[in-house]
């Protein structure tokens, strides 16, 4: 009975060690909103780009470079924080005519796989926007690392992708606003 | 913004057919539209002048348009009409009248960020207890606004002059709401007053008798309160604008009360009337100023 107490003790030793070698192997990231940003342009009246941004950006993420498809991306923006440098067109998208930001506050994206490819990581995931959640798939590039402030270490990631407004319910003013929206996503995570 | 065009051509849908199928209601009610023709008039010029806009409920109804226009507006077209068709006693209508009233905001509100936890736990914008004590708030001043208004109309001799202020009322509350950053709400309210006015006018040259009146006073006033209601919890209407243009319609009782000189009942319908006009035309007037001052126009 004592053998076999003791074994048990040993085998739940080398479990607690283990995971701990597999955490350590996956880096955890908060998402630094001073340094990231996601933007957006979509075109007006067919002639020109309107150009915005999320002020609010929040997240984090975990890279796990040695076993790529354990990393995972989870990214959030406040969409009242939408900023194109117009008060009165931002108070517009915010209204339940765009973005309807009193019943959808939080615009979200969670990974659901990750893929090691020649160019980057391909992330494909989750969007929850004005209610509709659709997977989109985008190529993140990057994952170098600095030290800024010194001791702290962070690494930056950049994509960029098309979606459709429609197809997340956002139909209003289609007659004078693309349906189509480019957004740029570079954010840098500290480690967590 | 909307195209002009296509709001006149879903204004005089839903004014022509509120007309005909007012009509038509009529006809079968021997003559004389009741309260369930009124009911299915103002609902089906509603309901196709906003197709025209291709504003229409969506299921699930996860916003406050959707609920507003799939819940609310045919919970009150359908209380009318029933009301109207099977004739419950006094009391009865009293209590029905005041739990559609507390039931109105707490539909318009829901899963919103002022009831939900959406950005997270906590982070709904009113405690449980604060949230019940806004819910009955709203509730009886639109208790208190509907039962004022039946009072004017049983009042008033010319019936269709109560429908016709809200409908009015509805009218401004419309652009002002869509100057307040809130397009497709505030198209809601034209339609709806366009809507109004068709069955009010149907019932008008039918008699000029407003039996059935009463219906179209419950929808608009609901209609109006909820016009509001997305406006200042979804857009940026401001609460001075939508407290002035929700009492509005109260202001035709003047033209009710005794005066020192007798006026006919078109005289007081007229009077009433332009009293309510002056009022909204001064907040509409008021909020496209002040647009035009955010936004830098002239």
């Amino acid at each position: 009975m004592r053998v076999s107490a003791m074994k048990a003790g040993l085998w739940a030793a080398a479990v607690v060690l283990g995971c701990g070698i597999t955490a350590r192997a996956a880096e955890g990231y908060k998402v630094d909103p001073d340094h990231s940003s996601v933007t957006f342009k979509i075109e007006h009246s067919g002639i020109s780009w309107i150009h915005g941004r999320f002020n609010d950006v929040a997240g984090e993420f975990s890279v796990d470079e040695a076993n790529p498809p354990a990393s995972s991306f989870a990214l959030t923006m406040k969409t009242g924080s939408v900023d194109t440098a117009n008060k009165k067109r931002d108070e517009h998208l915010a209204s339940p005519d765009f973005f309807n930001a009193k019943q959808f506050p939080v615009l979200s994206f969670k990974s659901t796989s990750v893929k090691k490819t020649d160019n980057g990581l391909e992330v494909t995931g989750d969007l929850t926007l004005h209610g509709e959640t659709k997977p989109v798939t985008f190529l993140l590039r990057g994952g170098k690392t600095a030290e800024f402030p010194k001791g702290t270490k962070r690494v930056g990631y950049t994509t960029h992708f098309k979606l459709k407004r429609s197809d997340f319910g956002m139909h209003t003013g289609m007659e004078f606003l693309g349906d189509d929206v480019y957004i740029e996503i570079s954010f840098q995570g500290v480690k967590s | 913004m909307p195209d002009p065009l296509m709001v006149l051509k879903a204004l005089a849908v839903a004014v022509f057919a509120s007309a005909l199928v007012g009509a038509v209601g009529g006809r079968l009610s021997k003559g004389r539209p009741s309260g369930w023709a009124w009911s299915l008039a103002i609902g089906a010029g509603s309901y196709l002048g906003l197709a025209i806009l291709e504003i229409r409920p969506r299921w699930p109804m996860r916003e406050d348009q959707h609920r507003l226009l799939g819940l609310v507006l045919p919970a009150i077209l359908l209380i009318e009409a029933v009301g109207s068709a099977i004739r419950p006693p006094r009391w009865l209508v009293v209590m029905e009248r005041l739990a559609a009233s507390l039931a109105v905001a707490p539909v318009i509100l829901y899963g919103s960020i002022y009831v939900a936890d959406l950005a997270g736990p906590g982070s709904a914008e009113w405690s449980p207890a604060m949230r019940w004590l806004i819910f009955a708030g709203l509730g009886l001043a639109l208790f208190g606004v509907w039962s004022g208004m039946v009072w004017i109309e049983r009042r008033s001799s010319f019936g269709v002059g109560t429908p016709l202020t809200l409908a009015m009322t509805i009218a401004g509350a419309g652009p002002t709401v869509m100057l307040s950053g809130y397009a497709s709400g505030g198209l809601i309210g034209l339609v709806l007053a366009g809507a109004i006015v068709g069955a009010a006018a149907t019932a008008a040259w039918a008699s000029g008798d407003a039996r059935g009146a009463a219906a179209g006073v419950g929808v608009g006033v609901v209609g109006l309160f909820s016009m509001l209601a997305i406006g200042f919890f979804f857009g940026r209407l401001r609460a001075d604008a939508a407290i002035v243009l929700f009492l509005s319609p109260l202001a035709a009782a003047i033209a009710e009360a005794p005066l020192p000189f007798r006026l006919n009942r078109k005289g007081r319908t007229a009077a009433g009337l332009t009293l309510v006009a002056c009022v909204v035309g001064l907040v509409v007037a008021f909020a496209a100023w002040r647009f035009a001052a955010d936004a830098g126009i002239g």
